[in-house]
């Protein structure tokens, strides 16, 4: 066996006159390379997410025997009013953590890209911070801000606005809004971070002969600004799309999900079916729902980026 | 083309690799085989004191461990206290004690004692959320025995207190069959209010519902925020509408429905009076303004500041208002007419459990003998909690105080069978219902009627 095999193989090499790979294509000793890496992702990322797939077929309360279940948990879930609603609000929040981060990261970048700026540096870390805070600091401080007696409601009345103060998270059709813009204040800085790095990578001489060719500000900015900046702002667009389908912490802390149902979301679904009302398997199936759109998501918007190279 | 072929048959792979029925894995007793061999009588005499000698080898020293929710300084010093004190009793015995902040506990709790290295001891949580899902995988064992040899039965009141904690051995039937556990502290809802406040309105403490209503209006126009609540949390306002329908609704009916007593409802005018009470509080703007943009512990906070008149909640919250001083009393919310045994909600607080896996569960319950004594009691109330058990010596407690309104209502409640159960212990997600149903109704989002069927639905869903 060995010597045929042995034989064959020199038969080929003798035969063939082209190398069998091309240069720069990759070695097959480059998957041992990745293995490691592999093995670990695998082993605390993919198995423990099949496994969740494998629970969402089941009636499972967490503790005992579970029994077979099929499809049953995805049809209840997808003819669940609360389920809907909860996809609902997370495509609402997509609003408040992704677009409009991504429009103001835009304007602020926009803002700075004409001039050169003093204490730039200052400034990109004092819109980064929001991204360094803990999720439930965030929460707690915003929770506090927008206390019917916090700061917020007390400008407002000193502003004579005395009307437009309201129990903010607390108020039926203002209370998600609400939890989006602290979103917004968390994933802006780190949009406009990314824009005002992008920036600097255009060539200055872009902007030279636009401004030759007469370009004004706002020209300027569609022309070269925001082509040169199509890869920070896919990039910008996949991490704040994926924040705001997965959001959790900050409206655990904030809402719970409350007033009624008006700020429900996947992810609290998801934990209240787990962990409070012991019924696993379809918290597994919503789980498995939402990572099928967070895919299903991210693949769209690399294709967008792909798209627009061709 | 091939890449996702190698991925599919990769998934394949490990799918069958992770093929087994979730839970399988681990032992799980059938509910007959683990109504294990009773723990051990202690002592010949039952004694309500818990004075009885055990039975159990004091000798051998032996570890036990157990875990509880009382992470909180002065609650964690109780039972820090506590521990010391059994030592001392029983030298060769240590405990082992880990406390968690109830959130985390409830979430990890089952894992925990279905683990093989599962706590002696360990506290559950009513409801079929966490309790029944342990006698029903046979995690904890039936103390019926012990109950007789100590005496916990006749302990805390009414011996119906406790049917709370009894439950089917397969865990589906709650109030019937063998008691399970009990508990060191009790709950019974009630008012908190401040004295001063009270005096400068020119109002003495409500005996009757009506007065309690107009004392509502006179706050208001005194502008006085009359109820503090934390609305955002959704259960302070759940803890004000079981008041109200406990004193509005036949108690026998709300345990029934508690219970899922099957062809009960919620959908009643009793409720609906309730529900309709809860609305017309809101609508008079009765909670303080933006109620529901307001967490409990912030709101907690503010009556503790000496913010509004009343408070509407457990006896948990005793401890908040502290600061208050003596200026903080309590009385249970008056019913029709002055004096009449007006029921309210309330029951033993989270019970404690013995792991049908611990090699010693005479010792462990010898040891929930100790914590839930009268003298535990003491120390318990020394810390302003509610001691589920009447105190060893009641002149510890200062008589003005709102604690000793407290032990002396749910004394009398407890005693008269005036307690009805949490009505968020009906269904597994009746939480959320209730909760945010109540969020809805105090905004005027949906009318009483449409909450009490929205609430039901919620039931019959569950107990079809």
């Amino acid at each position: 066996m060995t010597e045929r095999r042995g034989t064959r193989t020199g038969r080929r090499r003798g035969t063939v006159s082209v190398p069998r790979r091309r240069p720069g294509e990759p070695r097959l000793v480059g998957f041992v390379y990745i293995l490691p890496a592999f093995a670990l992702y695998g082993l605390f990322v993919l198995l423990p997410a099949l496994d969740g797939a494998w629970i969402s077929l089941f009636h499972w309360d967490g503790v005992t025997q579970a029994t077979w279940a099929g499809v049953d948990n995805y049809v209840d879930a997808l003819t669940d009013p609360i389920v809907q609603q909860s996809f609902l609000h997370a495509l609402i929040l997509i609003v408040f953590y992704s677009i409009g981060p991504v429009v103001l990261g835009l304007l602020v970048t926009a803002a700075l890209s004409r001039h050169p700026m003093r204490g730039l540096t200052a400034f990109r870390t004092i819109v980064f911070v929001p991204q360094v805070l803990a999720a439930v600091v965030i929460g707690v401080a915003w929770q506090w801000m927008y206390d019917p007696q916090g700061p917020i409601n007390s400008a407002l009345t000193a502003l004579g606005l005395d009307s437009l103060t309201r129990a903010w998270l607390g108020d039926f059709g203002v209370a998600l809004p609400a939890v989006g813009l602290i979103g917004t204040w968390v994933t802006t800085g780190l949009c406009a971070v990314l824009f005002i790095a992008g920036v600097q990578q255009i060539p200055v001489d872009r902007y030279d002969a636009a401004r030759v060719d007469g370009a004004g500000p706002v020209r300027e900015f569609f022309a070269v600004t925001l082509p040169g900046l199509r890869n920070e702002i896919v990039v910008a667009l996949l991490l704040t799309v994926i924040d705001a389908l997965r959001a959790f912490d900050i409206i655990f802390v904030t809402t719970k999900g409350g007033p009624g149902t008006e700020t429900f979301v996947p992810t609290i679904l998801i934990y209240k079916r787990a962990f409070v009302s012991n019924n696993v398997g379809s918290a597994a199936a919503v789980a498995a729902m939402l990572t099928a759109i967070v895919l299903i998501v991210s693949v769209g918007i690399r294709r967008l980026e792909e798209a627009r190279e061709r | 083309m091939s890449g996702s072929k190698r991925l599919l048959a990769l998934v394949a792979v490990s799918a069958l690799m992770s093929a087994c029925v979730p839970g399988s894995g681990q032992a799980t007793p059938s509910p007959t085989a683990s109504a294990a061999p009773p723990a051990s009588s202690p002592g010949a005499t039952a004694s309500a004191a818990g004075s009885t000698a055990p039975s159990f080898d004091t000798s051998t020293p032996v570890t036990l461990t157990e875990w509880d929710t009382e992470n909180e300084p002065g609650p964690a010093s109780e039972m820090d206290a506590l521990n010391a004190a059994f030592h001392d009793k029983y030298p060769n015995v240590t405990i082992k004690r880990t406390a968690k902040a109830f959130d985390d506990y409830v979430a990890t709790i089952k894992l925990a004692a279905s683990a093989p290295d599962a706590p002696d001891i360990f506290q559950g949580n009513e409801g079929y959320s966490v309790d029944a899902a342990l006698v029903k995988a046979g995690l904890i064992l039936p103390l019926d025995d012990d109950s007789k040899a100590y005496g916990w039965d006749t302990r805390f009141g009414s011996p119906a207190t406790l049917d709370v904690l009894r439950w089917s051995t397969d865990g589906t039937k709650w109030t019937q069959g063998p008691l399970w556990g009990i508990a060191q502290k009790a709950e019974v809802l009630g008012v908190f209010y401040n004295k001063r406040t009270m005096q400068t309105l020119g109002l003495s403490v409500p005996t009757t519902f009506d007065a309690f209503q107009q004392s509502l209006a006179t706050a208001k126009a005194g502008s006085v925020a009359p109820i503090v609540v934390g609305g955002l949390d959704g259960w302070p306002l759940g803890h004000i509408f079981m008041m109200l329908q406990a004193q509005n609704e036949d108690s026998k009916k709300i345990a029934d429905w508690t219970f899922a007593v099957p062809g009960s409802s919620f959908d009643d005018t009793g409720t609906q009076q309730a529900a309709t009470i809860m609305q017309d509080w809101a609508t008079k703007g009765y909670f303080e303004k933006g109620f529901l943009g307001v967490t409990q512990p912030n709101a907690a906070g503010r009556f503790a500041k000496g913010e509004g008149l009343y408070f509407l909640t457990g006896p948990w919250e005793n401890g908040t208002f502290t600061p208050m001083g003596t200026n903080v009393g309590w009385f249970a919310l008056p019913g029709a007419s002055a004096g009449a045994a007006t029921p309210t909600t309330g029951s033993l607080s989270i019970p404690y459990h013995i792991s049908s896996k611990s090699k010693h569960p005479d010792i462990a319950a010898a040891w929930i003998d100790f914590i839930t004594s009268p003298n535990a009691a003491d120390t318990v109330a020394s810390k302003g909690d509610l001691p589920a058990a009447p105190l060893a010596n009641p002149s510890a407690v200062d008589p003005n105080s709102s604690l000793a309104a407290i032990i002396k209502g749910f004394e009398d409640k407890s005693a008269g069978g005036l307690l009805t159960p949490y009505l968020d212990w009906a269904t597994d997600t009746m939480g959320d219902t209730l909760f945010g149903g109540l969020q809805k109704l105090t905004a005027a989002k949906v009318t009483p009627a449409q909450f009490t069927q929205e609430v039901q639905g919620d039931w019959t869903k569950a107990h079809p």
